[in-house]
């Protein structure tokens, strides 16, 4: 079998590139090699209300199915990408096939961080896929005390879900608080007060050290010495991408380096979404991962380079994030700031975060204000202008 | 019925919430597209549900901006 565009994954970059490729004309063969049985869908609702309503799960798909067959986009669901040839330009498929290409798009995406010490239970979840998150919905039932190790965007919107479900969740988080990392104490402590004043137990700077039961998770104590019943756990400590496949091939292994237009190392073969690991001229480094929104423009812009076409300027870092009725939303770099300053009470749920570095604005927070988007996005794109002409 | 929608087609990211809200007003091509017309609130509530805010809103009447 041959394609001119080969891409390997079935997720958000994946299919924005699938996309791209026919909007901009391309009329070659496209061919979507997707891990999973399901027409590619869209994730983020699987930390959010397919968690606490089944219907939720029937919006997932990105497109119907006539959309693939219209736009002779191939889809081969259930089936890996297992081995590449970048020299004979073949891909290696679980099904024992390969298929040559003349591009690859490498969207095979990443998987949640597992935690040694929770891997032999049974009542212990990660979140990744479509099943995983059908499997969470069944037990966060009224009354189950589910404990999420991890205060970053999995384990924070789980915890809302599982409020919204009627379950009873406590979150145990290493740093100081939620995000503390990326957008400093201060921000960090709001989202902790979103948490508590909402129900949810968060137990901060705290690791486990201890987990007790057999074949489930009974209970498990804190390095701080308290003990938690639970019925069930999730672990959200991040992820990593999917990159195993490509042992032996000229590709680093910590994810697929590419410049700021998701061309790798090797000709013809691109990378784009939580497998990649961008070029940020910004940063001046490579970044993996990257949220919803930037992961989605980078399969649109790895679609463009392979047709030639200008990909135009690069999406600036966002992403957005419901918890419990309030908005966030979040653009930039803020740990390059010097300086965060308030507009409005940052007590509140209405207000905005300016992250400047010697007085340029680096990043912008908004809770609660949807309708700032537009303004905050016009002064980062102004900044980013002026630093790199 | 008075307001007229407008999608900032650089700013759209293609979420879809526009046409799960209001799918005879908006619909998602690969960017979404204004398709037809509805009730104020619907669109108001579309415009508002857009993580990108895409959708900016003008009241055809007066012409003022009521969204973003």
């Amino acid at each position: 079998m041959r394609s001119g565009v080969l891409i390997a994954g079935g997720g958000l970059a994946a299919q924005r590139c699938a996309e791209t490729l026919r909007r901009s004309g391309y009329e070659g063969a496209v061919t979507m090699v997707c891990g999973e049985p399901h027409l590619p869908y869209d994730r983020p609702p699987l930390s959010k209300e397919v968690l606490h309503d089944t219907h939720a799960e029937r919006r997932l798909a990105f497109r119907p199915e006539d959309w693939y067959g219209e736009r002779q986009v191939e889809l081969l669901l259930g089936v890996e990408a297992r081995g590449l040839d970048a020299t004979a330009r073949k891909l290696a498929l679980s099904d024992g096939s390969s298929v040559a290409y003349e591009h690859l798009l490498i969207a095979t995406g990443g998987r949640p961080r597992p935690l040694p010490a929770f891997e032999r239970f049974a009542n212990v979840s990660m979140l990744r896929t479509l099943e995983d998150a059908r499997a969470l919905r069944a037990v966060l039932t009224p009354g189950c005390r589910l404990l999420i190790i991890g205060a970053g965007f999995i384990g924070q919107e789980v915890a809302a879900a599982a409020c919204k479900a009627g379950a009873s969740p406590t979150i145990v988080e290493a740093a100081a608080a939620p995000l503390a990392g990326l957008l400093g104490a201060e921000l960090g402590a709001w989202f902790a007060e979103l948490h508590r004043s909402s129900g949810v137990e968060l137990l901060l700077e705290e690791q486990v050290e201890r987990v007790h039961g057999s074949e489930r998770v009974a209970s498990v104590t804190l390095r701080g010495g308290r003990r938690i019943d639970c019925d069930h756990v999730l672990v959200g400590v991040g992820i990593e991408p999917n990159v195993a496949w490509l042992r032996g091939s000229a590709l680093q292994e910590a994810g697929v380096r590419t410049d700021v237009d998701g061309r790798s190392a090797v000709p013809g073969v691109y990378a784009a979404g939580d497998v990649a690991a961008l070029f940020d001229p910004l940063l001046g480094r490579h970044v993996l991962g990257s949220h919803w929104e930037t992961a989605g423009r980078q399969g649109a812009r790895a679609a463009k380079a392979m047709l030639g076409l200008d990909p135009g300027p690069g999406a600036v870092s966002s992403f957005w994030s419901d918890l419990y009725g309030t908005r966030v939303q979040y653009l930039g770099h803020a740990p390059l700031a010097d300086a965060v300053s308030f507009d409005g009470d940052p007590g509140s749920r209405d207000f905005t975060a300016t992250f400047t570095s010697a007085g340029r604005v680096v990043a912008v927070l908004l809770a609660g204000r949807p309708q700032l988007l537009p303004q905050a996005r016009a002064l980062l794109a102004t900044n980013n202008e002026r630093t790199h002409p | 019925m008075t307001y007229v929608a407008e999608i900032d087609e650089d700013a759209c990211a293609a979420h879809g919430d526009c046409e799960a809200i209001a799918p005879e007003i908006f619909r998602l091509d690969d960017v979404a597209i204004v398709v037809g017309e509805g009730p104020d609130e619907l669109m108001l509530e579309a415009a508002r549900a857009c993580p990108s805010v895409a959708i900016s809103l003008t009241d055809r009447d007066s012409g003022e901006q009521i969204y973003p």
